[in-house]
């Protein structure tokens, strides 16, 4: 089943008298339980693109369909909406927030959602022990290590139930212990539970894990190779 | 959860929080409290007018009030000072001749207004009676011909004080600690007199030296006055048939309110002395002054009143001292006033520090609004942030203000030694009760919460109008 469907997409950011062309058409599509990374250079345009997928920003030309849903036809108070229940959001800085616990962070946005005090409670102990984080559900993210912070933001994500996660550089602030054992939970959250996973990353370890890695360079795709 | 994370936000920067809330805490306090003193100062003036000039009510010939003359008189008072009292919310009226005159002395003369009173009853309207000073004599209880009771200010004017430390006047400032290292001094002056308070002042600087003599002259002062009882007081004025009268009178009692401007100008001696020397008959009086069970009736009172007296003119004490009544709502006007800029001053301190807060956490708000957190939702918890932080400081500063406006309240502040002539030469009491009314906290409260919304607005919208992948993007 077809989650994302992407044609023709193109970007152009006006800044000052310079227009800079992010994006020079694209069509790419995922399907459901995919394991992708789209990589390259810095400044190739994999960052712009990950943020019109996660509905952040708009496209200048072309669409961008969710779930049958054309994403770029939507006001953003409707899109603020249309995030929180069909994408999770996985930041290279972590990105929790810092003066609540694990589970609280976890909790937030189910909280959001409207879910009952019960449904949050029972999801947040299940996400946070698939992350091997069920002792440190009461800890504050100072108080844990970058790849605890990552696992937990790996489990915010998911709290939503979410059509698919978007990582953005996940690795890039991790040692590679750190960055082996999150890349194997994700994976077996993929595997498992069939979340479709994707990435933007040059990180070495993460394409090698990847089912599918699509190589982008100045806005175009320039490889689009699945294992 | 909002609430929470907002309540917790306001703690992430502990320093930082903890400025703005001091500073709302002394700004709130500063504010109510120094309203509580003047609100203090007032009611106590007021109460002081009341219990001894103004009275409640007075009633007047209409003529008088245009022009103090003694011709505006009320006829046959004795049967409306009945029907007065029978009223039950009153308490005493108490009916004067009042003459503007002179009084003179060997020493001095001063313009006076001579109350020509029924002793009995005007010692149940004003407080006067109880007021007299020690070694002042009595409210007319010896029996003699013509007495009078005079003010203290007054005495001084006509020279019928002196100075003269005695030893009872040395034990007695023995009991003042900060007195205790000039008292051996003050055996050289023992029993010596002066005639003025200039002299005695001159005395107490040559021994002790100008500033020493400026911090305990005062004390010194209150407790050697003595007073010239007995002496003769000359009183000319012009009487009802045109004539210039002249009466002699004894001082009997010396009396003293805490209103310098008062006891200057008011001398009381007995109607029955006072009619005759005026050509009055008796049942002619000039005003009735009446005194109710509480100030609430006195709206009421003053309609019956007019009923029993019609043609007459019948003022409720805040229109006979209308700067009284003045003060009080003035007072609520400054407080007012006062809050606001102070309010202002730290609603910019707090707009100052959300916008940082805000600032700080742009790429954090990026997050919340990517992961799905709405704008109203951003711009509550903002909000929220705000106000919890502006309200922190104020229920701090109202609980400290409240907490002290008690305590004072109870004790008084006491500012006798430093400024009891300035003060009561405008008619107040140094001794301030601080008092604030429940309204004024409610309507602070108030105050208090706006200026939080207010300051909030414009760092919860800059929050909100965050683009979230712009705000993500940024390095921190």
């Amino acid at each position: 089943m077809k989650v994302i469907d992407i044609t023709n997409l193109e970007k152009i950011y006006n800044e000052s008298e310079i227009k800079v062309h992010a994006i020079r058409g694209i069509d790419l599509s995922f399907e459901e339980g995919e394991f992708a990374a789209i990589v390259g250079p810095s400044g190739s345009g994999k960052t712009t693109l990950l943020n019109m997928l996660g509905g952040l920003d708009n496209p200048t030309t072309g669409n961008i369909t969710i779930g049958g849903v054309d994403i770029s036809s939507l006001k953003s108070s409707e899109l603020i909406n249309f995030r929180l229940t069909n994408i999770g959001f996985v930041f290279q800085a972590y990105n929790l927030i810092p003066v609540l616990t694990a589970k609280e962070n976890v909790e937030f946005v189910m909280h959001l959602q409207g879910k009952s005090k019960a449904e949050r409670d029972t999801r947040t102990k299940e996400l946070l022990e698939s992350v091997g984080l069920g002792d440190r559900l009461d800890s504050r993210p100072s108080k844990l290590s970058g790849g605890q912070q990552q696992r937990v933001a790996v489990a915010r994500a998911l709290a939503s139930k979410p059509k698919f996660v978007l990582a953005d550089e996940p690795t890039a602030n991790l040692d590679t212990e750190a960055t082996e054992n999150l890349l194997d939970i994700m994976e077996k959250l993929n595997r498992e539970e069939n979340i479709t996973f994707i990435f933007a990353t040059h990180d070495a370890r993460v394409m090698k894990k990847a089912r599918r890695v699509i190589t982008i360079e100045d806005g175009k795709v320039l490889s689009d190779v699945v294992k | 959860m909002i609430w929470s994370i907002s309540w917790k936000n306001v703690w992430r920067n502990k320093i930082r929080s903890l400025v703005v809330i001091v500073a709302f805490t002394f700004g709130i306090f500063g504010g109510v409290y120094m309203v509580a003193v003047f609100v203090g100062m007032i009611e106590s003036r007021v109460k002081l007018a009341i219990g001894n000039e103004a009275s409640h009510i007075q009633v007047h010939n209409p003529g008088y009030l245009d022009n103090n003359e003694l011709k505006y008189t009320i006829e046959d008072y004795h049967k409306y000072v009945d029907q007065i009292e029978q009223i039950p919310e009153v308490k005493a009226a108490s009916p004067r001749i009042k003459i503007l005159g002179m009084a003179s002395t060997s020493g001095n003369a001063s313009g006076v207004m001579i109350n020509g009173v029924e002793v009995d009853r005007e010692r149940q309207v004003t407080g006067i009676a109880e007021s007299l000073v020690e070694g002042g004599g009595s409210f007319f209880d010896e029996d003699g011909r013509k007495p009078i009771v005079i003010g203290e200010k007054l005495a001084k004017t006509l020279k019928l004080t002196y100075y003269q430390i005695t030893s009872e006047d040395l034990e007695r400032l023995a009991e003042r600690k900060n007195l205790r290292t000039v008292l051996p001094l003050l055996d050289s002056l023992t029993d010596k007199q002066y005639r003025s308070e200039a002299d005695m002042d001159k005395a107490l600087i040559s021994l002790l030296g100008k500033a020493e003599a400026d911090k305990v002259a005062f004390h010194i002062k209150a407790a050697s006055i003595k007073y010239r009882l007995k002496r003769k007081i000359v009183l000319s004025f012009q009487s009802l048939d045109g004539h210039i009268a002249y009466d002699a009178f004894r001082v009997v009692g010396i009396y003293k309110t805490g209103n310098s401007a008062f006891d200057g100008l008011n001398l009381f001696v007995r109607m029955s002395d006072i009619a005759p020397a005026a050509s009055m008959h008796s049942g002619q009086v000039n005003q009735i002054a009446i005194l109710l069970t509480s100030v609430e009736h006195d709206d009421m009172v003053a309609e019956q009143v007019r009923e029993i007296m019609p043609g007459m003119d019948v003022q409720t004490w805040d229109e006979i001292m209308p700067e009284a009544g003045m003060y009080t709502s003035a007072m609520n006007y400054y407080l007012f006033i006062f809050m606001v800029i102070i309010l202002l001053a730290l609603g910019f301190g707090i707009v100052n520090t959300m916008l940082m807060a805000v600032l700080e956490r742009v790429k954090e708000l990026g997050m919340l609004m990517a992961i799905g957190m709405n704008k109203k939702r951003v711009f509550s918890m903002i909000m929220l942030e705000t106000i919890f932080l502006g309200l922190t400081g104020a229920v701090l500063g109202m609980v400290i203000s409240y907490g002290l406006i008690w305590y004072t309240g109870k004790t008084g502040l006491d500012l006798t030694s430093m400024y009891q002539e300035g003060f009561e030469a405008i008619g107040f009491s140094p001794m301030i009760y601080p008092s604030i009314g429940w309204e004024s906290f409610f309507q602070l409260i108030l105050l208090v919460i706006l200026t939080g919304v207010l300051a909030a607005i414009y760092p919860a919208r800059k929050a909100m109008k965050l683009n979230p992948a712009e705000a993500l993007r940024i390095d921190m």
